[in-house]
């Protein structure tokens, strides 16, 4: 039985946060949001290559967060197969950074081999990457401008999300113009 | 900052999480506060205080960690106390660990308290409260590029009842791995010596583990192989190796006291957007083959139309024997058949799931019908209904689980999702995400919020 006292000790404290919650969670909405930076970090790929943030500058970066129990994640890494396949020659990166345990490392080349997927995958097996960024659920995907800052963060994957990704690439890469004399013609 | 809030078993709860995350130059330090708050004053761990910290400071070359980390040491046949979500549990060290890099040699070095916590049941427990120690050693060896390897050691110290000095056991091991254009290969020896906490009595183990990987003609084939002999070690209900297990669902019989297995999979994007994928494992005490696990999972997932809903058919088929000391043989058929795409601009995401058991003498059906839906593009709602032909004590109480779910995406960084109805619990992949979720009954709201 939980007694009146106890009761009313949640109740207190319910009453106390979600105000509390709901004032920051204002504020923080309507506040104009400065660029936040992407923190470091280092991780080895699939292939055995230490890959470090901060030489990536000067590119645009997506980095995924996802791991092989994850349906959403695979779903999202699926769609974006084509839009990464489209802007990769004009220098985008792609890493997916992977969040599962030593115990289904090796269960992850056969994945993305058999996924087709090009993109950098990076092992996170001991989670300081997923850490840095406050990953709370996956998947999670950040799309990185030149300078390292986060300019788009998508939290799960619905179908459709990717378009967002796609219509943000568009921006960032605009087409070339074609011949002017094509044009006329 | 993490909230949630619910009901269950006529006690009321609530866990609030504050992540407070910061970096000044070389420095970077963590403060997870926690306010867990059963309504059951007996509960022990009725909690409000740090939950994690730690302090770092990190140069290219080097780095020095005081507080709770996460590690492991090659796939986890001599060291893995990190997180595993899909299974909720989360181990970790309270110590200190450095690290050392100077090319083609790098060092790690820890020493602290291990620390395994579950949630179970809307419970918080910490199922290795002792005064075990951890100190390890990890070696990085890269003078062939194409060939790294690992030395990997622990020693775990601990202080049994009515015993003044602490015991030892040492586990080391060392491993490979090779990456060559399309083949990737792994393996690891390792060894044990020293006190067995379980068996009271010194004891020794051996194990090892190898996986290849071979992609060849858009066909790719990996095969694991393991055996653990009295690998394992730490204490009854928890170890602090935890080596693969080669299935899909990460099921362990023992965790490396005895058990050995293998696992083969072939999985293929052969035709243009069709994907079929084979798994099969097989995992069995070396002692004794009547006890053990096999699994048998394929799938065809593919797009209806070129533009079309993605259609998806999987079917899985988990054989338990002796899976507990009263149930000789259990029999699992999980078959999946799921639609997602986009329709009138909303995504829609339909799932029907069927689990198919057969127990000694007790035989029961699961039927769910799963829905997601886009209805805003910041907004998704979801509807899961299953029901059971019948009630069976051994898989907990309840016949028929509905709920419905509202996942809204504030903006980059607030997410609240509501949940109302029964949950039979469980990893759910749904509006996008997926979680481990415990099984409840009422209405669970979960604010995520970064600031």
């Amino acid at each position: 039985m939980i007694s009146d006292k106890t009761k009313g000790n949640i109740t207190k404290k319910v009453i106390v946060y979600i105000p509390i919650f709901l004032l920051v969670l204002f504020f923080s909405i309507g506040a104009e949001e400065e660029l936040e930076k992407a923190p470091s970090f280092s991780l080895k790929s699939i292939e055995n290559e230490t890959v470090y943030l901060d030489s990536l500058l000067g590119q645009y970066v997506i980095i995924d967060f996802w791991a092989v129990y994850c349906k959403s994640c695979i779903q999202g890494l699926d769609a974006m197969k084509d839009i990464f396949s489209e802007y990769k020659e004009k220098g985008l990166v792609y890493l997916a950074i992977n969040e599962d345990g030593p115990r289904n490392i090796s269960k992850i080349p056969g994945l993305v081999k058999g996924h087709k997927w090009e993109y950098t995958v990076l092992y996170d097996k001991n989670g300081e990457v997923k850490e840095l960024f406050g990953i709370q659920t996956i998947p999670e995907v950040y799309l990185l401008d030149e300078e390292g800052n986060i300019i788009l963060r998508r939290k799960g994957f619905i179908d459709g999300d990717e378009n967002v990704i796609k219509e943000k690439l568009e921006e960032l890469y605009p087409e070339e113009e074609g011949n002017p004399e094509e044009k006329l013609n | 900052m993490h909230y949630q809030q619910w009901k269950q078993d006529n006690h009321n709860f609530f866990n609030d999480v504050v992540n407070i995350n910061g970096t000044y130059g070389s420095f970077r330090a963590l403060i997870e506060w926690q306010i867990y708050e059963p309504s059951d004053l007996k509960d022990p761990l009725r909690k409000e205080g740090i939950r994690k910290r730690f302090l770092q400071y990190k140069k290219p070359e080097w780095s020095i960690k005081t507080g709770n980390f996460y590690q492991s040491f090659g796939r986890g046949l001599v060291l893995h106390q990190t997180e595993e979500e899909d299974v909720n549990i989360d181990r970790d060290v309270d110590g200190l660990s450095m690290s050392f890099e100077t090319h083609p040699i790098s060092l790690f070095l820890l020493a602290g308290k291990p620390r395994n916590l579950i949630l179970s049941s809307g419970n918080y427990s910490v199922i290795n409260d002792t005064a075990d120690v951890l100190e390890g050693a990890k070696i990085d060896i890269n003078f062939i590029p194409v060939i790294p390897l690992s030395l990997n050691f622990v020693r775990f110290s601990s202080l049994d009842p009515g015993v003044e000095e602490p015991h030892q056991t040492y586990v080391y091991s060392a491993n490979i791995e090779v990456v060559h254009g399309p083949v990737v290969l792994y393996a690891e020896l390792a060894k044990k010596n020293g006190w067995d906490k379980t068996l009271f009595a010194k004891s020794q183990g051996t194990g090892f583990y190898g996986s290849t990987n071979v992609f060849v003609a858009n066909i790719s084939v990996s095969f694991e192989f393991f055996n653990y002999d009295s690998l394992g070690y730490g204490g009854t209900i928890y170890r602090y190796n935890a080596p693969p297990t080669g299935n899909l669902d990460g099921y362990s019989i023992n965790r490396a006291k005895d058990e050995r297995g293998w696992m083969l999979d072939i999985s293929t994007n052969i035709l243009e957007d069709l994907y079929l994928r084979f798994n099969t494992s097989k995992l069995a005490t070396i002692s004794l083959d009547s006890i053990g696990f096999d699994e048998y999972f394929g799938e065809i997932k593919g797009n209806a139309t070129k533009q079309g809903p993605i259609l998806v058919f999987n079917l899985k088929k988990k054989g338990y024997r002796k899976p507990e000391p009263i149930i000789d043989e259990k029999i699992e058929l999980l078959p999946h058949f799921g639609i997602s795409g986009l329709f009138l601009s909303h995504s829609f995401n339909i799932g029907l799931d069927s689990r198919i058991v057969d127990l000694d003498t007790i035989s029961f059906t699961d039927n769910g019908v799963s829905i997601d839906l886009g209805i805003l593009p910041s907004v998704t709602l979801s509807g899961r209904w299953t029901i059971r032909d019948k009630e069976v004590l051994l898989e907990g109480e309840g016949t028929e689980w509905k709920v419905i779910e509202m996942k809204w995406h504030i903006s980059d960084k607030h997410t609240l999702n509501v949940m109302a109805g029964s949950e039979k619990g469980g990893l759910l992949c749904s509006g996008g995400v997926c979680r481990i979720e415990e099984a409840f009954e009422g209405i669970k709201m979960n604010v995520f919020s970064r600031f």
